[in-house]
């Protein structure tokens, strides 16, 4: 031992010695670092400064908590600088988080699907490269969430202290113990017998008690609030059945962080924006026979694509609906471009699709089907959802005549799209009428312009055609695709 | 192994220290670095450069503090600790380090808002760069500046306007002639920069009065998220000066941007005007931290750069190659580097903020007015020097 202390010793006068000129390691330092040296080499155990805690990191400017989705490396695992340990849920989006230095993953203290993480919890314990990683210690306050009670108890970092046990049974009670000194005993976990007494007759003062506290400087023991399980010796808490809980009681949804932020918003909308709504009932026997005309070459779109368009058409015709609030002034929107409401499990989530107006409805159905996909498996990045110039929300395949929608603030208006109902035409003929409910903010959307912004809609669709769908002459243009396409 | 006699004998006496048995290190090394690309220059520096231990293992220690900096900053950010803007030198070491090898003292430093690294070769602490980050008093601006805005002496900061900073090393580089200092300018940009209007301003200016300014595009491959090709007309940043001399260099490579600043300073110095450098390196995070980083390349193209071009693995292999350090030697300097951060960290954090009472506090070095102008023309706030002034002079 004494030649390990003296090589350390040697080896950092040696490097003082080259270093002191670079200005980079004073004399202090020296000493502190020769010391922990000294330290490392006395003490078998691990130094508790070798383990890096990771937290639970903000990912995005809101964050307040995370749930981890996946853990991509295992306890025992290896780690690269740059590797990428778990994918954590923002507020957002799934973001992964990166690990910036080398190491193993030594323990997981936040399993897969831990919901409501908040920001600086301990998540996981990295330990150097080559070490124990077994045999980590799990620092006080750490929180456990899915170890047993039981597990807790053995795993008990304080073994110095005594174990805790509620006064009066134990040992020989000297005399009298009054109330404040039994509460004080049991808020430390003490027993009566380890207290010198100095009152008469050897009763314990508060005092007393409050001397040795700080003299050992104790902490206050944690009390547990769920019922003690596997320590209760009586037989009459353990015989106790288990109660099934009937079908009829209510449960506990768990409010997720993303259901959470949209129950904030709407709330935000629905009581602070001054909702108008107007109602237009259009024919869409035009749209139904041009998805058949595609459907027979081949194209599939749906009739929420065809809307998406056509309504892309009627905003660039009113300018005054494609708008938005920044600040407290209103601004018109250079480009159409369409938060489309999907349904995912956690909840009903925004992609924009872009440049409408621009695009054909081809591609709009292309753009459409991606986005959804991203949606649903949770990959959707922020530009992708936010921003947008207008909202729409289509309840038309569940059959429903009419329904009205919140307005997704900044935005200004959002349009309700019901199901297909057949009513008598002009001539007497049955069509196909769709329900189109637009919500607008009044105070940024005159009445006006919402009427002739559902007349422009109207038109635009019983009036659809291959031009303003952007699909003219298509297909000779796919016949042609296929003549310079190889094969 | 050594005797406990000797070590006995050393620690009285420091000056015996240099006839310590020096095992079976080299004392130096020579090493071939990747060509350089010259425009303008009939010879570029050597390709084999040469350097000895003591120096190796400084430039290797600046680098792994540089980096275990940075990781602490970017944790530091995402505790929600620091605030604001910040962005991450790692990747880049190199560049500076090997910069600054090639520095006298006289040579002054100007760069854009990724100035952590610098302000820590410039002379600052990491508790004053840290602290800076956290706001605390600590900071080298008193927790004013922040990430972008630090300072010390001829180190003239992080500057927060995209490419400004230039122009004003072309102004420094004019101080240095103008004062015969025999010091020289670097002015730091990055590829986004390298196509501002006012570069090519600075450019024609340093050129027309001969200033001994090096301007160093450190080409880290992205603008933000735009990758250079799609940015630049013409890539070779090096060219980019017309009829200024130009370099370009392996930025992970501590030894050959060590050369090449060294034959610029050199041209600089002999009044030959000013000089082009690009180093071609790479950054490992985002832009800043609001930018994962991962949108506009792939995690792959991270990771290849990681572990095949790495300035500090990279170095490290070529001084073990080279038998110029030992693992071991190079593994405590690892841990005394972690160490020296951790505290760092650890005494920024307790560190306290400026009060109120500092609000119009070291605003001009010397206040010609007795006060300072408040929210309206009404109000007013005492001025005060607190802080120390840096090249004042």
């Amino acid at each position: 031992m004494a030649t390990r202390i003296y090589r350390t010793l040697s080896k950092s006068l040696w490097k003082f010695s080259f270093y002191n000129h670079s200005q980079l390691l004073m004399p202090v330092q020296i000493t502190q670092r020769l010391s922990s040296q000294l330290n490392k080499n006395f003490h078998t155990s691990r130094c508790l400064e070798d383990v890096q805690e990771v937290k639970m990191p903000s990912l995005s400017p809101t964050m307040t908590e995370g749930t981890i989705v996946k853990w991509m490396k295992k306890e025992g695992e290896a780690v690269a600088a740059g590797d990428v340990l778990c994918e954590i849920q923002t507020d957002k989006a799934v973001v992964s988080l990166e690990f910036d230095d080398e190491g193993i993953l030594a323990k997981i203290l936040m399993p897969e699907n831990s919901s409501d993480v908040k920001v600086g919890t301990l998540i996981a314990l990295m330990v150097g490269e080559g070490e124990d990683w077994k045999n980590v210690e799990v620092p006080k306050g750490a929180q456990q969430p899915e170890k047993s009670a039981e597990k807790q108890g053995s795993d008990q970092p304080r073994a110095s202290k005594p174990s805790v046990s509620s006064g009066g049974s134990h040992g020989s009670s000297p005399g009298l113990i009054g109330p404040a000194v039994k509460s004080l005993l049991t808020h430390y976990g003490l027993k009566p017998s380890e207290i010198q007494a100095s009152g008469p007759k050897g009763v314990i003062l508060k005092g007393d008690v409050l001397r040795l506290v700080s003299d050992r400087k104790l902490q206050p023991l944690k009390h547990d609030v769920s019922p003690p399980k596997s320590e209760a010796p009586s037989g009459k808490t353990g015989s106790r059945p288990v109660k099934k809980i009937p079908a009829s009681t209510p449960t506990d949804i768990e409010v997720t962080s993303m259901r959470r932020t949209i129950a904030k918003r709407l709330l935000q909308s629905k009581s602070t924006i001054p909702h108008a709504y107007s109602v237009a009932n259009c024919s869409i026997d035009r749209i139904m026979k041009l998805r058949k005309e595609l459907q027979s070459i081949g194209v599939k779109v749906s009739v929420n694509d065809f809307i998406i368009k056509v309504v892309g058409n009627a905003l660039s015709k009113s300018p005054a609906i494609n708008v938005a609030w920044e600040a407290s002034t209103v601004v018109q929107k250079g480009s159409v471009d369409i938060s489309v409401a999907v349904a995912t499990d956690n909840g009903l989530i925004t992609p924009i699709v872009t440049n409408v107006a621009e695009r054909d409805v081809i591609q709009i159905s292309e753009q459409v089907k991606l986005l959804a996909e991203k949606a649903r498996s949770g990959k959707l990045q922020p530009h992708e959802f936010m921003g947008g110039s207008f909202s729409i929300s289509n309840l038309g395949m569940f059959g429903i005549h009419h329904f009205s929608a919140i307005i997704n603030p900044p935005q200004c208006a959002i349009l309700a799209v019901g199901g297909g109902h057949t009513a008598l035409g002009k001539d007497g003929k049955p069509i196909t009428t769709v329900g189109f409910t637009l919500s607008y903010d009044g105070s940024a959307i005159t009445e006006e312009a919402a009427a002739k912004f559902l007349a422009n809609l109207k038109h635009e669709v019983e009036n659809a055609s291959e031009i303003s769908l952007g699909i003219f002459n298509l297909q000779s243009r796919l016949e042609m695709l296929e003549m310079a396409a190889p094969n | 192994m050594f005797s406990s006699k000797t070590v006995a004998r050393v620690g009285r006496n420091y000056s015996t220290w240099k006839i310590w048995p020096k095992k079976s290190y080299s004392t130096e090394a020579t090493f071939e670095t990747k060509p350089f690309k010259l425009h303008k220059l009939e010879e570029g520096p050597s390709t084999s450069v040469t350097i000895g231990r003591d120096e190796a293992l400084l430039l290797y220690r600046q680098m792994q503090t540089i980096r275990r900096m940075e990781t602490a900053a970017g944790n530091l950010y995402k505790e929600k600790a620091i605030r604001g803007f910040c962005h991450l030198y790692s990747g880049q070491e190199a560049c500076a380090v090997g910069m600054k090898a090639s520095m006298i003292s006289a040579d002054s430093v100007i760069t854009a808002y990724r100035a952590h690294g610098w302000t820590y070769l410039m002379g600052v602490s990491p508790v004053g760069v840290l602290a800076e980050l956290l706001g605390r008093k600590g900071g080298c601006a008193r927790g004013k500046g922040g990430s972008m805005h630090m300072y010390t002496k001829n180190f003239y900061g992080g500057n927060g306007i995209v490419g400004a900073q230039v122009p004003l090393g072309a102004g420094i580089g004019f101080a240095h002639k103008y004062k015969g200092d025999g010091g020289i300018n670097i002015s730091l940009y990055g590829d986004g920069a390298a196509n501002q209007g006012q570069l090519f301003e600075a450019y024609n200016m340093a050129k027309l009065w001969n200033l001994p300014c090096i301007f160093v595009c450190e080409n880290n491959g992205y603008g933000m998220g735009t990758s250079a090709e799609r940015a630049s007309a013409n890539t070779n940043y090096y060219q980019r000066g017309e009829y200024i001399p130009g370099i370009w260099v392996d930025g992970m490579d501590v030894l050959a941007v060590r050369e090449a600043t060294r034959f610029a300073r050199a041209m600089c110095a002999e009044g030959k005007g000013p000089v082009l450098l690009e180093t071609a390196t790479y950054r490992y995070h985002g832009h800043s931290m609001s930018d994962p980083g991962t949108s506009y390349r792939t995690r792959e193209e991270i990771q290849e750069v990681r572990q095949s071009r790495d300035p500090i693995t990279s170095f490290k292999d070529k001084m073990l190659n080279s038998n110029l350090a030992t693992a071991e030697e190079l593994k405590q300097i690892d841990t005394s580097v972690r160490e020296e951060i951790d505290k760092a960290v650890k005494a920024s954090k307790s560190d306290s903020e400026i009060g109120l009472d500092e609000l119009a506090a070291d605003i001009y070095a010397v206040n010609l007015e007795p006060v300072i102008r408040g929210v309206t023309s009404l109000d007013t706030v005492k001025h005060v020097n607190i802080g120390s002034r840096v090249n004042l002079n």
